[in-house]
């Protein structure tokens, strides 16, 4: 394995906040742009290669799209220069992390909302820049996630949502209506009855009722949802992961494990194995998916047809996750968007709404073709409708994606003073003791005690 | 005789001023091509480092950090999840190096008596894994390591009816799993250096050995073992070295999971930095194992290092 | 018994730059039973290879090797009973002088107390007592010389092969150590094979010397035979310091005629020489055997020639005077008592009774 340096990552990196820290006597330079034109005011945007281009069906990359819309912005205004930055998903987010924590973010960078962001003190709120309009077209769900402390934070390109997916042909064969789960949701029995019926042996090959990952805590805390638990945190500090609605959730994960409906190396089973596991019929429904699923989907059905791909076709459905008896379907769900930021050396109020405009054309109503691309909802209904096509709004599978995402809440906004110690007992606990549990090695009781007593220690009622 | 008042000579030179100009305008050369590796070190490794000790008394914020005093060495030491990640840097640490110098020392064994062509080809061969990408040899583990029996080694397992073992999602075998790829990994490098210092070795010495009556063992025991040491000291401490810094498989592999069983030092820093961006925490941490790493390494060559010359 | 013998044995190397190459070629000799047998010739021309193939370092392409009365052909080294000094010593650098000393017994599985006795014997005849302790780079080249013996007397062996043991040292113990090995040889009464590419060292220290050329023994006797009658040129021109001179010239009745001087060959001589009658021939004069006229006190009838001296080279009780015979540099050796000066004509007597008449096509000495 090629080495991996941290000692000098994190010197780089220190050298980095340091460098710039030496820059604080300099406070006169604020304001006026340091390269080029000093009439010229250059705003720079950080984001991903969300879609690739592709030749055969003309369609253009993303970086492509987002010049035109630079150009366009350009144009409408003068004297404002845009530099972007395509960053690459692996890397981008550590690159990020150093720039903010230097003092020196993009004034523009594509993220999903993050309380750390705004605790640093950089982030900008948006909500003095958005319109009346802008605000009444957004999805609620979406303006929610970006609002910490009753201030926007970002504007949503899309608002992506949390699946099961399933193999029509498996699950009409154990005698299920889809549509009807589609539209009205299924509960935890009704759930493991029919994962039940889809568990067998076919030709010596295992095929499982479910599959899911198991190497962190996302289908428990998914399930959670479903069980009237929205947070691991409440907002004023309490622990939620505990008691009976913990237990009862476990013991319904460890139920699908010891009789067999969902793999007993679930632990060892990632996102990507998972989906191969789908697709190779070893399971009739897994999760999680999401929207996105259908376009890959299609593609993967397109590829066999051409004989690029052995395999077998599949009728993809997307299912709702399953909710215990009594209680509401709870989608999760996030919202991808554009965050404003100024810089520790503040270049002023202009600037900043020089930023603030360029956020808002990249999130526009024709920046709903990003998650009509991947299949996944605008955050604008005028993005909905402009690209209902794209977005098989007609379908079955379409009008559920409608449907679910009328479920999403947003999580907790965590108060700055236990955001951290959220996060440590996450790393430290919950995950980690979700992994012995998950594969067997301790029970659901002891695996809650286990939390709850992490928790106590970090001063969590 | 000619050679002591030779030397003598230089030593009482008197120094004045004269000489210093003709000894820079000699020299002057060498101490512009020094400055230029001093300045990057300076501005590089010394600058950073102290800016990184300050941080570590500090609660770091990018608007105004807040000094704390020893709060985050305090933190640390009281922090249970620290300790867990010292316990699996030094089990990684005292599983991986010694026997990796073994199997390196091993494999240079096999491949030296071979002619030039196969040297070669070996040398290539062993070295070559070093240089591919991290990301496609953590595929390739991934899939040895799937806990069905889709995987390689669970695959071999069920062939001599043995069950499925989930490698990386038992806390009991996970760390044992990353000790593993480090067995199979790249020893390329090693083996080099070991050939090279096996060349170095006159060949007269095993012809005293034979007509000395010893066998391949005692020739390997007496000879090749010792005159191989500096060889030996130098790959064990840069792989102690390594080793206590291991991080990029902890993070391409397993995230430190599962249940903290493969959650390393080097591992831990990269989580307090950047996802809960405590940086001055991370900076203590990484002190201490800098400290940590120091201290062996002077133990070692304190305690191992000889001077040998044929 | 410790003697050693080589049977038709010849040594072929798989050369890259040369090819197939032969550096012993049919070598037949016994080494006999506490003999001080010195091999000696030129540097490349098989010595080395030679002590290798009865140490059992290098296997012969032909031939067979004995040791004592065993064939060791295919013999390893450790089953031979030999011990061998290596040219630039071979010390193990990590070991002290005792670990170095020792080696060899302990791989023997001796018990501890032999060794200690054996080393510490050892140790007391080489004088190497209060280093045992030391590593070798602690030690002089001439202190590491004497470990290397050490380590070959500690196991008694049969027989000892010294390869060049004597040329990393300055002269000076060059000529101690000459000394030391002598006295070791009568002391331990061993049979040793010694190589070396100085003659001088060879007929100080042989009992017996081969003489080598390119692969080829030329000569195998006693340095006095070998000064008195080497069997060709090239012996002759080897043995000797400096060498043999060689004029060349013609037998004629009781002369030897050569491009400036008239010899005249002592009579007892001449009935050896028949065959040779009207013949080309080479004269071959040893330095020694040219005298200053003035150092004689009966002035001689014949053989005396009057050159001019070119060079004269001071070596303190003797020096070497150079001069020309047609176009042959001849070098002759004077007592200091009876300096002579360069550029002068000076009177010379080529004493006839010592000389030695060679077939200029075979080389072969006439006899
Ligand atoms: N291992 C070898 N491979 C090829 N040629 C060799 C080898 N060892 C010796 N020779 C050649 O054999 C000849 C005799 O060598 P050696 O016995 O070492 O000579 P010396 O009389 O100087 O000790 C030399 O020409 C040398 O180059
Ligand atoms: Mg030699």
């Amino acid at each position: 394995m090629k080495k991996f340096n941290l000692f000098v990552f994190l010197l780089t990196f220190i050298l980095i906040l340091t460098a710039c820290n030496g820059n604080e006597g300099d406070q006169t330079g604020a304001g006026t742009d340091s390269e080029g034109n000093a009439d010229e005011d250059v705003v720079t945007v950080w984001t991903y290669p969300h879609y690739e281009g592709n030749e055969e069906t003309g369609q253009q990359s993303y970086e492509e799209d987002l010049k035109d819309l630079i150009a366009e912005f350009e144009a409408e205004n003068p004297g404002v220069k845009v530099k972007h930055e395509i960053l690459s998903w692996a890397e981008g987010g550590k690159k990020f992390t150093a720039a903010l924590n230097s003092g020196n973010p993009p004034d523009v960078f594509f993220s999903l909302f993050d309380e750390k962001y705004v605790n640093t003190g950089l982030a900008v709120p948006l909500t003095d820049y958005v319109t009346e309009e802008d605000l009444a077209d957004l999805n609620d769900f979406g303006e929610q996630m970006y609002t910490y402390e009753d201030q926007l934070w970002g504007f949503p390109h899309y608002i992506s949502v949390h699946t099961w997916g399933g193999n029509r042909a498996m699950l009409e064969e154990a005698g299920v209506d889809v549509e009807k789960i589609q539209q009205e949701g299924w509960t935890w029995d009704e759930f493991y009855e029919i994962a039940k019926k889809g568990t067998k042996t076919v030709e010596g090959k295992e095929v499982y009722g479910f599959v899911t990952q198991g190497q962190n805590e996302e289908t428990y805390t998914q399930l959670m949802m479903q069980n009237g638990v929205r947070n691991m945190v409440s907002e004023d500090g309490e622990f939620m992961f505990k008691g009976d609605k913990a237990l009862e959730t476990l013991s319904f994960l460890e139920r699908l494990r010891n009789d067999g409906i969902m793999p007993k190396e679930t632990g060892g089973i990632d996102p990507a194995k998972a989906d191969v596991m789908f697709n190779n019929g070893q399971a009739m429904i897994y999760g999680r998916t999401g929207p996105y699923k259908i376009r890959e989907n299609e593609n993967r059905n397109a590829d066999i047809d051409a004989g690029k791909v052995d395999g077998e076709k599949i009728d993809f459905v997307l299912l709702p996750l399953p909710h215990n008896d009594g209680e509401k379907e709870n989608a999760f769900g996030g919202a991808g968007g554009l965050m404003l930021f100024k810089q520790k050396d503040d270049k002023g109020e202009a600037h900043t709404e020089n930023a603030a405009k360029l956020l808002l054309k990249l999130t526009s109503t024709e920046s709903g073709k990003l998650g009509a691309t991947l299949f996944i909802p605008p955050s604008r209904q005028s993005g909905q409708e402009m690209y209902k096509e794209e977005l098989k709004l007609d379908t079955p599978n379409g009008q559920f994606v409608q449907r679910y995402i009328t479920t999403l809440t947003p999580g907790a906004k965590l108060p700055e003073a236990i955001v951290q110690n959220a996060g440590k007992l996450k790393t430290e606990s919950v995950i980690p003791n979700y992994q012995s549990f998950i594969i067997g090695n301790a029970t659901a009781e002891e695996t809650v005690k286990a939390w709850e007593d992490y928790a106590k220690t970090l001063g969590f009622k | 005789m000619i050679e002591s008042s030779q030397s003598s000579g230089i030593k009482t030179k008197r120094f004045t001023w004269e000489n210093t100009k003709q000894f820079f305008r000699d020299y002057g050369w060498c101490y512009a091509f020094i400055l230029i590796p001093l300045i990057l070190f300076v501005l590089f490794t010394v600058y950073p480092l102290v800016m990184a000790f300050i941080y570590s008394f500090q609660r770091y914020s990018v608007l105004g950090s807040e000094w704390i005093g020893l709060d985050n060495y305090k933190s640390l030491m009281n922090s249970s999840v620290f300790w867990t990640a010292m316990k699996n840097t030094l089990i990684y640490t005292a599983a991986t190096v010694p026997v990796n110098i073994l199997i390196t020392l091993f494999l240079a064994l096999m491949i030296f008596p071979l002619n030039n062509k196969s040297q070669t080809f070996f040398k290539a061969a062993f070295y070559l894994p070093g240089v591919t990408s991290g990301i496609t040899m953590s595929l390739i583990w991934l899939w040895i390591f799937d806990p069905t029996g889709a995987g390689l080694l669970n695959a071999i397992f069920n062939l001599f009816g043995l069950d499925s073992v989930m490698w990386l999602a038992n806390p009991d075998t996970a760390l044992f799993s990353l000790i593993l790829m480090t067995y199979l990994g790249a020893h390329g490098a090693g083996i080099l250096l070991y050939l090279a210092a096996m060349g170095g070795i006159p060949k007269s010495l095993y012809e005293a050995a034979d007509i000395d009556h010893a066998g391949w063992w005692s020739k390997l025991k007496n000879i090749t073992w010792p005159l191989l040491k500096p060889t030996t000291l130098y790959l064990l401490v840069m792989g102690i070295i390594s080793s206590f810094q291991v991080f990029e498989q902890a993070y391409v592999m397993t995230m430190g999971g599962p249940n903290l069983a493969t959650t390393t030092i080097a591992y831990l820093i990269y989580d307090h930095a950047f996802q809960s961006f405590d940086f001055g925490l991370a900076a203590a941490e990484s002190f201490v194992l800098g400290f940590i790493i120091i201290v062996i390494s002077v133990i070692q060559f304190k305690f191992m290092s000889t001077d040998i010359e044929y | 018994m410790s003697e050693v013998r080589f049977v038709q044995v010849s040594k072929e190397f798989e050369d890259n730059n040369k090819g197939k190459f032969m550096a012993v070629k049919n070598a037949d000799f016994t080494i006999r039973d506490k003999e001080f047998m010195v091999f000696v010739g030129p540097s490349g021309c098989g010595k080395t290879t030679s002590l290798r193939m009865i140490a059992g370092l290098e296997r012969q392409t032909s031939g067979d090797i004995y040791i004592g009365d065993r064939i060791v052909n295919k013999a390893h080294p450790k089953d031979r009973d030999i011990a061998m000094v290596f040219q630039d010593y071979a010390l193990y650098p990590h070991m002290t002088i005792r670990e170095n000393m020792s080696f060899g017994l302990k791989n023997l599985k001796r018990p501890k107390s032999e060794i200690d006795e054996k080393v510490t014997e050892a140790a007391r005849i080489l004088s190497l007592e209060t280093l045992l302790d030391r590593k070798p780079r602690e030690l002089s080249g001439g202190q590491r010389q004497r470990v290397a013996v050490g380590r070959a007397i500690v196991r008694n062996p049969k027989v000892f092969l010294f390869d060049e043991p004597l040329s990393n040292l300055d002269a000076k113990l060059r000529v101690q150590m000459r000394i030391e090995l002598s006295e070791l040889h009568k002391r331990l009464g061993a049979t040793i094979v010694y190589v070396t590419h100085d003659q001088v060292e060879a007929m100080t220290l042989g009992t017996r010397i081969v003489v080598m050329n390119q692969g080829e023994i030329q000569q195998i006797d006693t340095p006095e035979e070998l000064y008195k009658n080497p069997k060709n040129m090239f012996v002759a021109g080897f043995i000797g310091s400096p060498p043999m001179n060689f004029v060349k010239g013609r037998l004629e009745g009781n002369t030897i005629q050569t491009a400036e001087h008239v010899f005249f060959v002592p009579e007892h001589m001449l009935s050896t020489y028949k065959a040779y009658q009207g013949k080309e021939v080479t004269l071959g004069i040893r330095p020694e055997d040219i005298l200053n006229l003035e150092q004689l006190t009966v002035q001689p009838a014949h053989n005396i020639i009057e050159p001019v001296i070119k060079v004269v080279e001071h070596l303190g009780s003797e020096f070497l005077v150079y001069f020309s015979i047609g176009e042959e540099t001849i070098v002759a050796k004077f007592n200091a008592d009876y300096p002579v000066k360069a550029f002068t004509k000076q009177q010379l007597y080529v004493n006839m009774d010592k000389m030695t008449l060679f077939d200029p096509e075979t080389q072969f000495r006439i006899s």
